[in-house]
């Protein structure tokens, strides 16, 4: 152990003296506004940072010799190429860590991520303690890239490939990365001692089941009868050169799997999708769940009543309400209305209610016409949006908020259909 | 009696501050912003929240273009601009309004038209809402950094 300890230690003079300040960062977002954030966050922890919203773009840099990037930043859901793909070429064919981010904190999605080979999977908004230690990744990278430095005997070499291990993941569709990861392990055994740690990236060309692949794997299914659908016969249907007949007969089983315990749960795939949603940690969900507890009036944030025409009535819950220590004992001066969000109706108001002074100052606020653009239907709904109070101080910090119904025919108002869906 | 105009404006703000936090239109994410902001970018969060206008917009409008078109609604497509809501409004600290982009979300991952409809009639809402906030906001601002670049006391009122 201490000899491994020596040869971590004594990074080069150079880049140690000022590390981690002046990390060079790549940060890759298709969305400008949280990219303008990351870039400034980046700035603030005193890192190199270039950015750019195009994967193209990114990888052009990356591939310019004249700058290399310690770790790269990118976000998961993109349109032009995704994520996963991303991480493959960067991570994988360049050996930078990489950090993804998503809006998205779906569960399934980060563990792919990282099993994937992803260094480390953040959810948007990005905080500025989670960069400060980004440089921890690149520092674990290079003193990696030490080790497998050829100068070391070949019995060290193994550590190396097993770190390397979960990037050599290839995308594949969700419903079967579990399984394919264990048959994984099992060759890998059986290839270890033919490996060194320059080629471990292709072992055995592995099946990547995409969706199309997946597709024409169905219809394949489909037009095979019961007894037909053996795996020789799905084979010759799908007739795909990067295909073998074990390939087939596995994601045969698997297919016949998920369909049985589609059967069986009687839901479907909308009953999957509802569990996500359980497990969904964001507040809003969360609130929508106790939707049917009113009762328990803090921190419930505002609610929707809803009456359609013929007065019967639902609550539901939009939106959470944060604790915000610092202004529990604000007692809020009156607002009239001073700015309208729909500069057409008069029936649009905000009513904030029960304030001690009345801050409509003209001469502070000239009053704001707001431009939205939006071709509106007529149909809103009725809603009378109140938010609890923090304190139950007569005062009253009760807000409503009154907007008018249209006849439309959609007007089918949050009913049943939707309160089930924040189950 | 020479700050007392900054005073009020200050306090102002800080109101209005307080009341969209209490309203939970706005989180902690918008504080972070507002302590990004220094010397070196003295217009950050008004920079910041000015793209995430435009995009909002943008990405609205293609929301209801994308659910008017009765056929083949292309809710893949919808599920995709409000991801990039969600994390734009997320990383400004726009609270409510990704609150019910998850609702949409939820609605579009079911089909469900009448529903998404519904989400976005309270999603544009909720975004004039917050925008028109932010507005008296940045007004309230401007006249803060105007006023104390005023040497001599002016008159109150």
């Amino acid at each position: 152990m201490e000899a491994f300890d020596n040869r971590i230690i004594p990074l080069e003079a150079e880049e140690d003296d000022q590390f981690p300040i002046g990390l060079k960062v790549l940060a890759i977002d298709a969305n400008i506004v949280c990219l303008r954030y990351l870039v400034h966050l980046l700035q603030k922890c005193q890192y190199k940072v270039s950015a750019t919203t195009t994967a193209e773009e990114a990888i052009r840099l990356l591939n310019d010799e004249k700058q290399t990037f310690d770790i790269v930043i990118t976000n998961v859901v993109r349109h032009d190429m995704d994520g996963f793909k991303i991480l493959q070429v960067i991570g994988v064919g360049m050996d930078i860590p990489v950090v993804m981010i998503s809006a998205n904190d779906d569960l399934k999605m980060m563990k792919r991520g990282l099993m994937e080979g992803a260094d480390l999977y953040l959810s948007k908004p990005v905080g500025l303690q989670d960069l400060k230690n980004i440089w921890q990744l690149a520092l674990r990278k290079r003193s990696s890239r030490k080790r497998s430095n050829p100068n070391l005997s070949l019995s060290e070499q193994p550590a190396v490939e097993e770190h390397r291990y979960p990037i050599e993941r290839v995308t594949m569709n969700q419903d079967y990365v579990g399984d394919h990861i264990i048959n994984k392990l099992d060759d890998d055994n059986d290839n270890n001692n033919l490996v060194d740690s320059s080629s471990c990236s292709k072992k055995r060309p592995r099946v990547n089941w995409t969706k199309e692949l997946h597709a024409k794997f169905v219809e394949a299914y489909e037009k095979l009868g019961e007894k037909e659908r053996v795996p020789n016969n799905i084979l010759k249907y799908m007739n795909d050169p990067r295909l073998t007949r074990e390939n087939v007969a596995s994601h045969l089983q698997k297919h016949r799997d998920t369909l049985r315990k589609k059967k069986a749960s009687g839901v479907g795939k909308l009953g999957i999708q509802r569990n996500l949603y359980d497990k969904n940690p964001t507040k809003a969900s969360t609130l929508y769940n106790s939707m049917n507890h009113m009762n328990k009036v803090s921190n419930l944030g505002p609610q929707f009543l809803i009456s359609n025409g013929q007065g019967s009535q639902t609550w539901t819950t939009a939106g959470s309400c944060y604790p915000v220590p610092e202004f529990k004992q604000f007692n809020f001066p009156s607002y009239t209305s001073t700015s309208k969000p729909f500069d057409d109706d008069d029936h649009n108001q905000y009513f904030l209610g029960g304030f001690d002074e009345p801050i409509n100052n003209s001469s502070y606020y000239p009053s704001l016409k707001t431009n939205c653009d939006f071709n509106s239907t007529s149909q809103i709904f009725v809603g009378h949006y109140a938010i609890e109070n923090h304190t139950d101080d007569g005062a009253g910090q009760c807000y409503q908020m009154q907007f008018n119904a249209g006849n439309s025919f959609e007007s089918l108002l949050m009913d049943g259909e939707l309160s089930d869906i924040f189950k | 009696m020479l700050g007392f105009r900054a005073d009020r404006l200050r306090a102002d703000m800080n109101r209005l501050l307080a009341l969209l936090f209490h309203q939970g239109v706005l989180d902690e994410q918008f504080l972070q912003l507002q302590q990004l902001q220094d010397e070196s970018s003295p217009n950050f969060v008004s920079e910041v929240v000015n793209i995430y206008f435009q995009e909002s917009e943008r990405l609205l409008k293609n929301l209801r273009a994308l659910l008017i078109e009765r056929d083949l609604t292309d809710y893949k497509k919808m599920g995709n601009h409000l991801n990039q809501l969600m994390g734009s409004s997320s990383s400004i600290g726009a609270n409510r309004v990704r609150n019910v982009c998850i609702a949409f979300r939820a609605n579009s991952e079911q089909n469900n038209r009448a529903g998404c409809l519904r989400a976005l009639e309270v999603l544009e809402h909720e975004y004039c809402y917050l925008k028109s906030k932010l507005h008296e906001l940045f007004q309230i601002e401007q006249q803060r950094v105007l006023g104390a670049g005023v040497r001599y006391p002016m008159q109150q009122n």
